[in-house]
């Protein structure tokens, strides 16, 4: 019983979640095996130099992933907050985290035969998977904790996007797109703001959630 | 299912005040003005507002219920997923109301019937009307047999003949479940609900079977030509026989030499409004 109310209910929550959206659920699949694959193939052809394909992995990872990322959760989000009747599903059980996380683990696993492949090349690439792994988790809790906290999903993605942008051009002193860091005091160095970041948007979300349908009368 | 002393604030501003009421199986219908507190009064039953004072206990043979599993909640509007079938749309609901899942065929099958859907069940939502979407939320509430079904202004982009199918669906749904019906169509409440509940500013103003609302309007419902319309008397209703204006008016004042038309619930309810 307590297997099939925590585990396999929110599985086939998300299934039908993911069948609803249509097409647009294979927009991440499709991102990481073939838009990814591609953009490295080209590099690669047109430098024929393996240098410049570690570094093609290593922006082209850093700029698609934490947006592909929260695609499904972006829809799934919406779903919570902005459907007409949304209320419906926060009778009994009111804490939407649990939908999130399983999306935010299931893209990291989609990602795992890809990082195989790139690790096969460049054994320290593993360092990139570790830092998306962050990356995604802030990405997943500003939309999380924005969506609950507003009640819409248009600004918090707004944000991301901008941020996205932001941290592509190196402006406002974002600077998560560096070369790979090699130890792991280098990762925890520059990453462990994001992750507190991250840990501290999740709480607050969690608290708008919790009071989510009446706080948005 | 009882509340008792139910008071309800957002902010400094009251929205329900001491509500007290005991409900048993049968189809209750509330009936209030915009703004009256029928949408949050069902939302504190839900549990979806916390409120301030009070308490709502709903209990059956298997306990106190109030989750998700055994309550069926149409909100004022439902969504659907474009994506979806109806038949899938409706397995999301039953696994959100952890049904078992060998009971979901039978259990669709079933709400689908009641709702005049079934030939619809492979369509996709987005291949669906406003009336059907409305009637996929029904059938959506009714699933797992629940113990209480609150209907929130149900009778919304149904036709004629679905609002005569839906008010059979309540006298179905009388004998086995509460069933709270927020409405402000008096003739909808008329049709099908056995008690009824009157919210006014946040207060229960009236509760009681039919009869007893109407009788709020006793001798104080007449038909009069418009000549005889003083200032004060309120015109329920216009019509015209013969070329002359006639007025059904709610009023107060004596009418010498008239009797007064029988009431009905609506007389009923509006003299409790207007506080004639």
């Amino acid at each position: 019983m307590y297997i099939k109310k925590y585990m396999i209910k929110p599985f086939c929550t998300l299934y039908f979640q993911l069948k609803g959206i249509h097409l647009f659920a294979v927009i991440p699949i499709l991102g990481l095996y073939l838009i990814l694959p591609i953009s490295h193939y080209i590099a690669y052809h047109f430098y024929q130099n393996m240098d410049m394909l570690y570094m093609n992995i290593i922006n082209e990872c850093q700029y698609l992933c934490p947006i592909l990322s929260v695609w499904w959760i972006f829809f799934v989000l919406e779903h919570y907050v902005e459907e007409d009747g949304h209320e419906l599903l926060y009778i009994g059980r009111r804490n939407k985290v649990v939908s999130l996380i399983l999306l935010y683990i299931l893209f990291l696993l989609l990602m795992i035969p890809l990082f195989v492949v790139y690790t096969s090349f460049f054994s320290d690439l593993w360092w990139l998977y570790a830092k998306l792994i962050i990356i995604q988790w802030l990405y997943m809790t500003i939309l999380y904790c924005g969506s609950f906290l507003i009640g819409k999903i248009n600004i918090p993605v707004i944000i991301t996007l901008l941020y996205t942008i932001c941290a592509i051009m190196g402006a406002g002193g974002i600077s998560y797109y560096q070369p790979i860091v090699s130890s792991g005091i280098e990762f925890v160095q520059e990453m462990r703001g994001f992750l507190l970041a991250g840990i501290l948007l999740m709480a607050t979300g969690c608290i708008c959630n919790h009071f989510f349908p009446e706080h948005n009368r | 299912m009882e509340i008792k002393h139910l008071s309800k604030k957002f902010g400094k501003k009251q929205v329900l005040t001491d509500i007290n009421y005991t409900f048993s199986n049968g189809v209750y219908g509330i009936l209030g003005p915009n703004g009256a507190g029928k949408t949050t009064l069902m939302r504190c039953i839900l549990n979806l507002y916390r409120y301030q004072e009070g308490s709502v206990t709903f209990s059956t043979e298997e306990g106190d219920i109030r989750s998700q599993d055994k309550i069926g909640y149409l909100p004022q509007k439902n969504g659907i997923f474009s994506g979806l079938t109806v038949e899938e749309q409706l397995m999301y609901f039953a696994n959100l109301k952890n049904m078992d899942k060998s009971l979901w065929e039978a259990e669709i099958t079933r709400v689908l019937q009641l709702v005049n859907l079934e030939e619809v069940r492979k369509k996709k939502g987005r291949k669906l009307s406003g009336g059907m979407v409305r009637r996929v939320g029904i059938a959506q509430a009714l699933l797992n047999h629940p113990a209480l079904v609150i209907f929130d202004e149900p009778t919304t982009g149904l036709d004629p003949e679905e609002r005569i199918r839906f008010k059979n669906i309540l006298r179905y749904l009388q004998h086995e479940t509460i069933v709270l019906m927020s409405t402000h169509i008096v003739e909808d409440v008329e049709a099908v609900c056995d008690h009824v509940l009157v919210l006014k500013d946040g207060q229960l103003a009236a509760a009681g079977t039919q009869e007893e609302i109407s009788r709020y309007a006793d001798g104080k419902v007449y038909e009069i030509g418009q000549e005889e319309y003083v200032e004060g008397d309120y015109i329920e209703k216009e019509k015209e026989i013969e070329g002359k204006g006639i007025y059904r008016i709610l009023t107060n004042r004596p009418l010498e030499g008239r009797a007064p038309e029988t009431a009905n619930i609506e007389d009923g309810y509006l003299c409790i409004l207007k506080n004639i």
